[in-house]
């Protein structure tokens, strides 16, 4: 499993609701993904695999040398589905590795 | 804590005239400042940090939500709901120019995980913003708010 960060600046608004558009796609697809929201000063303490934030800060995590997947639109599924899968293809993940989450 | 709880009529504004970015976000903030749910130096705080990193809170296309760190001066969670007469660039190359500006804020995010999942469908609605454009007073987009909370409740 590895585990992400949904970060914006202040984590509260707009890292919650991206992490819940995040949630949706990670589900839907079975993604070996855990979301957990948080803010800059958490990304400062960064531990996890990964960022997904909105693409205002993926300059900044990246300077840091944290795998960062940007969002432009936090209702573009496809973009969030995009960015999870080249980042689990950087981890050799393959799609067919994808669990059916039951209901 | 449902996101009806956080909008009181008062809080939504319809036709708002705002010269740039900044008056948008004072403008759509002031009923959360007059009602003392929001201090002054929040407001502040939202738009420095803008400045400093971008406009972080464009969130979709024409949709703002503009938040900032809560200890800066959220002294109630609220929701604001503006609609701008006419649209102001925020400097996001992906989402302007913005229309509505929805100026949150929560001392406690988690506990309004079910307000902003209700949010987070209400900003991919064509007929939430639809309602929004033909409203001439708050009721109806109160009601369509309340029927959307509804709705999710009764699934």
């Amino acid at each position: 499993m590895y585990h992400a960060l949904v970060c914006c600046r202040a984590g509260m608004g707009s890292s919650m609701m991206l992490k819940i558009k995040a949630d949706q796609v990670i589900k839907e697809n079975g993604y070996p993904i855990l979301t957990r929201p948080g803010n800059l000063k958490a990304l400062k303490a960064f531990t996890g695999d990964l960022l997904i934030t909105m693409n205002d800060l993926v300059d900044e995590a990246e300077g840091d040398g944290i795998y960062a997947v940007g969002v432009d639109d936090i209702l573009d599924v496809r973009q969030i589905k995009e960015g999870l899968e080249a980042f689990l293809a950087s981890k050799g993940w393959e799609p067919s590795e994808a669990t059916e989450h039951a209901e | 804590m449902q996101l009806t709880s956080l909008i009181d009529p008062a809080y939504v504004l319809l036709g708002v005239e705002a010269e740039n970015w900044r008056d948008a976000v004072r403008r759509a903030c002031e009923p959360m400042v007059a009602a003392g749910a929001f201090a002054p130096a929040y407001v502040d705080d939202i738009i420095a940090a803008a400045e400093d990193i971008g406009p972080y809170f464009v969130l979709t296309r024409g949709v703002a939500l503009p938040h900032g760190l809560p200890e800066t001066g959220v002294l109630a969670p609220a929701l604001g709901i503006c609609r701008l007469a006419e649209p102001v660039e925020f400097g996001s190359a992906a989402n302007d120019p913005v229309r509505y500006v929805l100026a949150f804020g929560s001392a406690d995010p988690e506990e309004h995980l079910e307000a902003l999942t209700l949010l987070t469908e209400l900003i991919g609605d064509a007929a939430f913003f639809e309602t929004i454009d033909t409203a001439s007073s708050p009721d109806p987009v109160l009601a369509y708010v309340r029927r959307a909370e509804t709705a999710k409740e009764e699934v």
